[in-house]
């Protein structure tokens, strides 16, 4: 039986095991990004609230721990998409700039240098770890939005709430940018490991 | 219907998001045909999506960061009675 399916059969009190289980690790990821213990704090109890309210709809697709997490995603990109004029949309500008594509494509709009065939030899331990590097290289906000959309398979339309943009074109355009970005960096990072040798 | 690869890219990652049209289909087919770099690119952001979405270890869910940062036992507190509230 696998933890989430555990957890749907447990009724009353499994939001106070879900604190104890993953509260730290909640709140080691909420202050990784905000480093601030009040704000943290205030996401954590934000986090475990809609889960408790949602946890109708968590049909045990995947573990507590990697829902948890996703819900938590969705609180810090509200935090960090709030903006100080009430109401004004967000653009893909204040999530990544385009000028990320100018470091990959010519005026021509050919590749400057061009993407590597990557080996299929590449473990996934290894992928993951580089990526996790890469993703804190990028703006909180880009990160949080990409791991939605890729890990936790939540569809464009939905990201555009959470994101505050104007339009789901909008979401594509921020994906891409935050792809490429990515995979630059990640090219980077094998790069430079192959000149250690 | 000749695109050049920055287009190219572009279409490669919103067939990743949403259903390509007809003629966007076309046109990336013929391009991604004839362009060694823009196939290697989608073969990454494949990778990439391959690697976050069958992460069984929960990499990307949490334990990063080499900070130690716990939750106080008053924050504890605090959570526990607003989720008893809630619940």
């Amino acid at each position: 039986m696998s933890v989430s399916e555990q957890a749907l059969e447990k009724p009353a009190s499994e939001a106070a095991g879900w604190l104890t289980e993953h509260g730290d690790a909640l709140f080691r990821y909420a202050m990784a990004r905000v480093r601030d213990p009040d704000v943290a704090e205030e996401l954590v109890q934000d986090a475990l609230v809609t889960a408790i309210e949602a946890r109708e709809r968590f049909a045990g697709r995947s573990t507590d721990r990697t829902w948890l997490i996703g819900i938590l995603r969705h609180k810090l990109l509200q935090y960090f998409c709030d903006r100080p004029r009430h109401g004004a949309a967000n653009a893909p500008e204040d999530f990544l700039p385009e000028s990320i594509l100018e470091k990959e494509f010519n005026e021509k709009g050919r590749w400057r240098t061009g993407p590597a065939k990557w080996s299929s030899a590449i473990e996934q331990d290894e992928l993951r770890r580089a990526l996790v590097n890469c993703l804190e290289k990028l703006p909180p906000r880009a990160a949080e939005a990409f791991l939605l959309a890729e890990r936790h398979e939540i569809a464009p339309d939905e990201l555009r709430n959470a994101l505050k943009v104007s339009s789901t074109n909008h979401v594509y355009v921020l994906l891409h940018r935050a792809r490429t970005a990515l995979r630059l960096c990640l090219e980077r990072t094998w790069a430079a490991e192959a000149a250690k040798g | 219907m000749d695109i050049h690869c920055r287009r190219a890219a572009e279409l490669i990652s919103a067939s990743m998001d949403r259903r390509l049209t007809l003629y966007e289909r076309t046109c990336l087919a013929l391009h991604t045909m004839i362009c060694t770099a823009c196939r290697a690119y989608r073969r990454q952001v494949r990778m990439i999506r391959r690697a976050l979405r069958g992460d069984e270890q929960q990499t990307f869910d949490g334990v990063r960061s080499a900070e130690s940062s716990r939750l106080s036992s008053e924050a504890r507190r605090r959570i526990q009675s607003a989720l008893e509230q809630h619940d």
